[in-house]
């Protein structure tokens, strides 16, 4: 099987990854670290994408742009979980979003 | 075409001029950010006039940068427009509201920002320039509905929104790639339709993603709690403008997987209904104003779905036409709604995000204390109900008007339902207005302070501009008409 048709694959299978992780997670650290590996996953796709129609470069230029947009989306995840260990004293997720109707 | 970039460029560069000279600790503050922010707001007026004189000449507009090409349609417009004219009057609005909270520069520039980067989403020509459009105006967000952070709610509410909004442009992402994969080019311009699995899966991820952002059923969960949440004057913008922009963000990363008209019409029908009765339903039980408000805008993007999804199937240019007209005067009324709520609260002394908890209960005898504020949130609630002879009127009625016509049975089993989630709505809105002009003896209301002068702008503004559009809606036409065709021409 050629390697790109396994990192098709693998792409799908880290994207589950994040996702279990994200419905699993009670922590804001985590979920951000599942948001993480499913931006990675759509990083592989895009370089998968990139040399499935020889365009190598373009999906890595692609793929490093995301890196920049994700970077600043991390940033306010983690600077919330900051204020938020500070005025509540928890991360824990069901805490801190009570379901209301 | 220097206007159009001018337009875009303007307020993403002036967004850290704000922040860095409306700074409290630093030596270079001479202004405060709200002054600075409106000054900013002038040449961005100018380019937008400029933009719509050549618009007027030339139908699209172009521009060039290398690989990356931005495109102004008649679609793009309508955001544009609702987009200025509601954050200058947010700006506006927001001085004596957030006067004295901690990081008003922060607040001003990331509402600069927001404006250039929805801006920049409507105009961009390719499916990954259009992510990272979308990426700044949710990063933008996400700082303006944690504002208040002093509030543990609405640190919750930003957490909610974080989480659930990147999570969705993820899977967008990951559309965009397989999207990618299969037609070697991302350039909206030189894909074609087809029906190839790959892109089946990247649509279905495309909904998704963008149904977070749009609120559609499912995903809807964090838009009540942001907006609760969120600055009165940003529950506006957020509500008026920026879920439409995942709308039209979705409308055009569809059209290129679109197979068969009627099978994305009848899609997006049934979510439009859908979030119509959810939004509906769910505003039932709510004692907030700002939740009613919140839940009326999640049925309020139905109705606009429902109708740009009748005019797919049926190629129906008047479905379209109302669709984009509800989606404007949506806009205003909404941003109405929010800010004369948020200026009765902070008559009341709700300060600081306080104006989250307010009740309708807590209106009650507000209109003999402030006859005018009183009228349009009236006048708001109304309209967003759907009674002549307010703008929400008229784009509701032809939404009807435009199902009604159609062939199909179920189209209009649809419509008869949505008519009745109309009827509906009466029951939540009714006793805002009922509770306003209560003439019961309540707490007394004469001590109250004046609304200032800087809230009140807006307010009538946009009051007038709700009768003057429901009188004559087709003085919209100029910018609605090109919006609809070129929604046609996407769907063509």
């Amino acid at each position: 099987m050629p390697s790109v048709h396994m990192l098709f694959i693998g792409a799908w299978f880290v994207l589950g990854t994040g996702l279990y992780g994200l419905m699993i997670a009670r922590n804001v650290l985590k979920a951000v670290i599942a948001l993480q590996i499913m931006v990675k996953a759509a990083m592989l796709m895009l370089v998968v994408a990139g040399a499935q129609t020889g365009q190598l470069a373009l999906g890595q230029s692609l793929a490093i742009t995301v890196i920049a947009a994700d970077t600043m989306a991390v940033v306010i995840g983690l600077a919330m979980a900051v204020r938020l260990s500070a005025s509540m004293g928890t991360l824990d997720l069901e805490e801190i979003i009570e379901p209301e109707g | 075409m220097t206007w159009l970039a001018g337009l875009i460029g303007l307020p993403c560069v002036t967004s850290p001029l704000v922040f860095a000279f409306g700074h409290r600790q630093n030596a270079l503050q001479r202004v405060q950010a709200r002054d600075l922010a409106l000054l900013m707001l002038v040449p961005i007026w100018l380019a937008l006039f400029f933009v719509m004189r050549a618009f007027a000449a030339s139908e699209v507009l172009e521009i060039e940068y290398g690989a990356i090409s931005l495109r102004l349609d008649g679609i793009g417009l309508v955001i544009i427009v609702l987009a200025v004219l509601l954050t200058t009057l947010v700006t506006i609005f927001s001085r004596e509201d957030l006067i004295g909270t901690v990081g008003e520069e922060k607040f001003y520039a990331s509402l600069l920002l927001m404006l250039g980067t929805v801006i920049g989403l409507v105009c961009a020509n390719d499916l990954f320039n259009m992510w990272v459009w979308f990426e700044g105006m949710a990063i933008s967000s996400y700082l303006l509905v944690a504002y208040h952070r002093q509030r543990e709610d609405a640190l919750g509410a930003s957490t909610k929104y974080f989480i659930q909004t990147v999570s969705g442009s993820i899977l967008v992402l990951f559309g965009i790639a397989l999207v990618l994969m299969h037609n070697g080019t991302l350039d909206l311009d030189e894909m074609t339709a087809s029906a190839s699995p790959l892109l089946i899966v990247a649509g279905a991820l495309f909904v998704l993603g963008f149904g977070v952002k749009l609120a559609l059923f499912p995903n809807y969960t964090w838009l009540p709690d942001s907006y609760c949440e969120a600055p009165t004057g940003v529950s506006a913008l957020l509500s008026g403008v920026v879920t439409m922009t995942g709308l039209i963000a979705m409308m055009r990363a569809l059209a290129i997987i679109i197979v068969t008209p009627a099978a994305w019409g009848g899609l997006l029908m049934a979510l439009g209904m859908i979030n119509i009765a959810a939004g509906t339903m769910l505003a039932f039980s709510q004692t907030k104003v700002k939740r009613i408000l919140a839940y009326s805008s999640i049925g309020h993007i139905g109705y606009v779905v429902l109708a740009i999804g009748i005019g797919i199937s049926a190629g129906s240019m008047m479905g379209l036409r109302s669709g984009m007209l509800h989606l404007f005067i949506h806009g205003l009324m909404k941003a109405l709604a929010f800010l004369a709520l948020g200026g009765l609260a902070y008559a009341t002394g709700c300060r600081n995000g306080a104006s989250a908890d307010f009740t309708v209960e807590d209106l009650k005898g507000l209109a003999q204390r402030y006859p005018g504020v009183a009228l349009s949130l009236a006048a708001a609630c109304l309209s967003l109900v759907g009674v002549p002879p307010f703008g929400g009127f008229v784009s509701k009625f032809q939404i009807l008007l435009a199902g009604v016509q159609q062939p199909s049975g179920w189209i209009v089993l649809l419509i008869v339902v949505a008519a009745l989630f109309t009827v509906a709505a009466l029951a939540y809105f009714l006793p805002i207005v009922n509770t306003l002009y209560d003439m019961q003896p309540g707490p007394s209301r004469e001590a109250l302070p004046n609304i200032p002068l800087s809230m009140r702008l807006p307010i009538f503004i946009l009051a007038i501009a709700l009768v003057v559009v429901g009188l004559w809606p087709g003085l919209l036409d100029s910018i609605i008409e090109p919006a609809s065709a070129a929604l046609l021409t996407l769907f063509g």
